[in-house]
């Protein structure tokens, strides 16, 4: 029992108590707040290069996606985007592509998770000029919310695909409040673990390419080694008078773009380079 | 500027949680040291703290609870709780530990308790209660701490992701815990027979309240200069709590209520005027300013994906 200590030394003592506690405070909150990102990530890591200059908005990665992955989301093929030179005349209907499974209508709810990847068309003003931007919307396996999820739902394999466990999911939101793409949803109301994108871990695991890769009719999108498809995103990039995003942003993510526009125009978060 | 839509997907349960949280910590660590310092000298203090932290960290985490879609899952800690670089691992289980570790200490300090169990060894039942004493403030400090951290390492959210909001929180719960203490120090009947020591005491948490306002408000100010300085989405954030739809709360909630007042009427109370409404308003207010900050940092929390 600490008896007869006189107030003026103990309410030092209690004082510099304080301001240590303070200073280790600021300590640990400083670490903690250090991005949980710091590893190398080109070395055996897999990489999609999405193209938005070539682009056409015909919705066939949508539909592929939904094929491989069985996902119950409405699909509308875009014919008239595949009457573009870029796409090779003749090439398979998406009736033959895509049998009875074909949809029609395409619903607005941008939130459905039961969509893991859309493509929107944007117009875009720069001063006089207008034009139009096809931008592709899904997981870039960033790799955030699995660093945060704190049941191993989300987790990021050694190839840098993010795959997702939905029988792990408690539902907390931490995913997708570490998410800049906007991209964790629950699938539907009573089913309430958290999807997204697998990267189609299973096709690549079975060598193939992920079933968006392999199936874009205009060559905007292709898979491989995280350092060539950077490689090739720059040299396009240079190409075109556009840029690569996804290379150096959060450290380096797994979908690399390359567009021509303002990362606000094309709808990409500003997000740290680290 | 236009409509900007608010940070919603975490909504008032987790933001009462941040308070709770806080409170609880900071409540477990005022009531720790009042044990280790003033020995037991103020039994219904120490058992009024520790049995508050217990009860407000056990609601602050049901809130966290039923803020999941899967309670039940989450409530398996070991099959939930698993990933190590998850600071919400390390947080969850901080929580349980923070949960027994203050029941055990409120209950080491009521004597119906230790009565019935360490009747004929009072000695070891005050000397398990210093030992829960300690652990608890330990403990306390951290799991204040951990409110802040949760969403201080969200590189997502600009407002959020800077070590100032694990300081801010921190500092708010540790004056929010103070002024728990001294609400029921005025609310209570002046039972406790060592009433000189209180009154050195009350003024010595008189003297941290000054101090922890001081700070907080500090930290916010810098705070806010350096979101709006880190980018559109940081700026938005800012100009949401000081102009735009949180405005009215921001300033007159916390700034008015929750930061100016209380420091006023604590500087009177430290110049010796020891009103009633006085010893009971400062603290009251310093609990709302607590709860309003966690409410507005979480809203005001706007993501880049904006």
């Amino acid at each position: 029992m600490t008896k007869n200590t006189t107030s003026g030394v103990s309410r030092r003592n209690f004082l510099g108590a304080l301001s240590a506690a303070g200073a280790g405070l600021i300590a640990v909150a400083t670490a903690s707040a250090a991005p949980a990102l710091a590893e190398d990530n080109l070395s055996g890591k897999k990489g999609i290069l999405f193209d938005a200059t070539k682009c056409v908005g015909c919705h066939y990665c949508e539909a592929a996606c939904k094929k491989a992955n069985g996902l119950d989301c409405d699909v509308a093929i875009d014919l008239k985007a595949l009457a573009n030179d870029a796409v090779p005349s003749g090439l398979l209907s998406s009736d033959v592509l895509f049998g009875k499974d074909r949809p029609q209508a395409v619903t607005e709810d941008d939130r459905d998770g039961s969509r893991w990847l859309r493509v929107t068309r944007t117009t875009v003003t720069d001063g006089e000029n207008r034009s139009e931007l096809n931008m592709r919307h899904a997981c870039t396996h960033c790799g955030l919310c699995a660093s945060v999820c704190p049941s191993g739902a989300m987790k990021k394999r050694a190839d840098g695909i993010v795959d997702v466990d939905r029988e792990l999911c408690i539902g907390c939101g931490y995913c997708y409040q570490a998410c800049p793409f906007d991209i964790p949803r629950y699938p539907a109301e009573g089913d309430r673990a958290v999807t997204k994108c697998t990267g189609c871990a299973g096709r690549v695991d079975a060598g193939q390419q992920p079933a968006c890769v392999d199936i874009c009719p205009a060559g905007a999108l292709a898979f491989g080694d995280r350092a060539s498809v950077a490689a090739s995103g720059e040299a396009r990039a240079a190409e075109v008078g556009g840029h690569l995003y996804g290379k150096e942003e959060l450290g380096g993510i797994g979908v690399m773009t390359v567009t021509a526009h303002s990362n606000a125009d094309s709808g990409l978060p500003e997000v740290p380079k680290n | 500027m236009g409509e900007i839509a608010l940070q919603s997907s975490w909504g008032v349960l987790v933001a009462l949680y941040l308070f709770l949280g806080g409170l609880a910590g900071g409540t477990a660590l005022v009531t720790g040291v009042v044990r280790l310092k003033y020995g037991e000298r103020f039994p219904r203090l120490v058992r009024f703290g520790a049995w508050a932290s217990a009860l407000l960290l056990i609601c602050g985490v049901l809130c966290l609870l039923a803020e999941t879609t899967m309670p039940l899952r989450a409530m398996q800690l070991w099959r939930a709780f698993t990933n190590p670089t998850s600071w919400m691992t390390i947080g969850a289980w901080l929580l349980v530990a923070g949960i027994a570790v203050f029941g055990l200490f409120a209950l080491a300090s009521t004597p119906a308790v230790t009565g019935a169990l360490l009747r004929k060894k009072p000695e070891t039942a005050a000397k398990l209660q210093k030992v829960f004493a300690a652990i608890a403030a330990v403990l306390g400090a951290c799991v204040a701490l951990y409110t802040g951290i949760l969403i201080g390492v969200l590189i997502n959210h600009p407002l959020w992701n800077t070590p100032l909001i694990p300081v801010l929180f921190t500092v708010s719960a540790f004056d929010t815990g103070i002024a728990l203490v001294c609400l029921y120090l005025a609310l209570g009947k002046p039972t406790d027979d060592a009433k000189e020591e209180q009154a050195k005491m009350t003024g010595l948490f008189e003297k941290c309240s000054v101090g922890l306002i001081a700070a907080e408000a500090v930290v916010l100010v810098v705070l806010l200069a350096m979101t709006n300085g880190a980018g559109t989405v940081g700026g938005l954030s800012v100009w949401a709590l000081l102009a735009g739809p949180l405005a009215l709360p921001f300033w007159l909630v916390l700034v008015v209520c929750g930061l100016a007042a209380p420091l006023v009427l604590e500087l009177l109370q430290l110049r010796g005027n020891h009103a009633r409404w006085l010893t009971v308003a400062a603290p009251a207010l310093i609990l709302v300013g607590g709860l309003a900050l966690r409410f507005l940092i979480l809203y005001a929390g706007l993501p880049l994906s904006l």
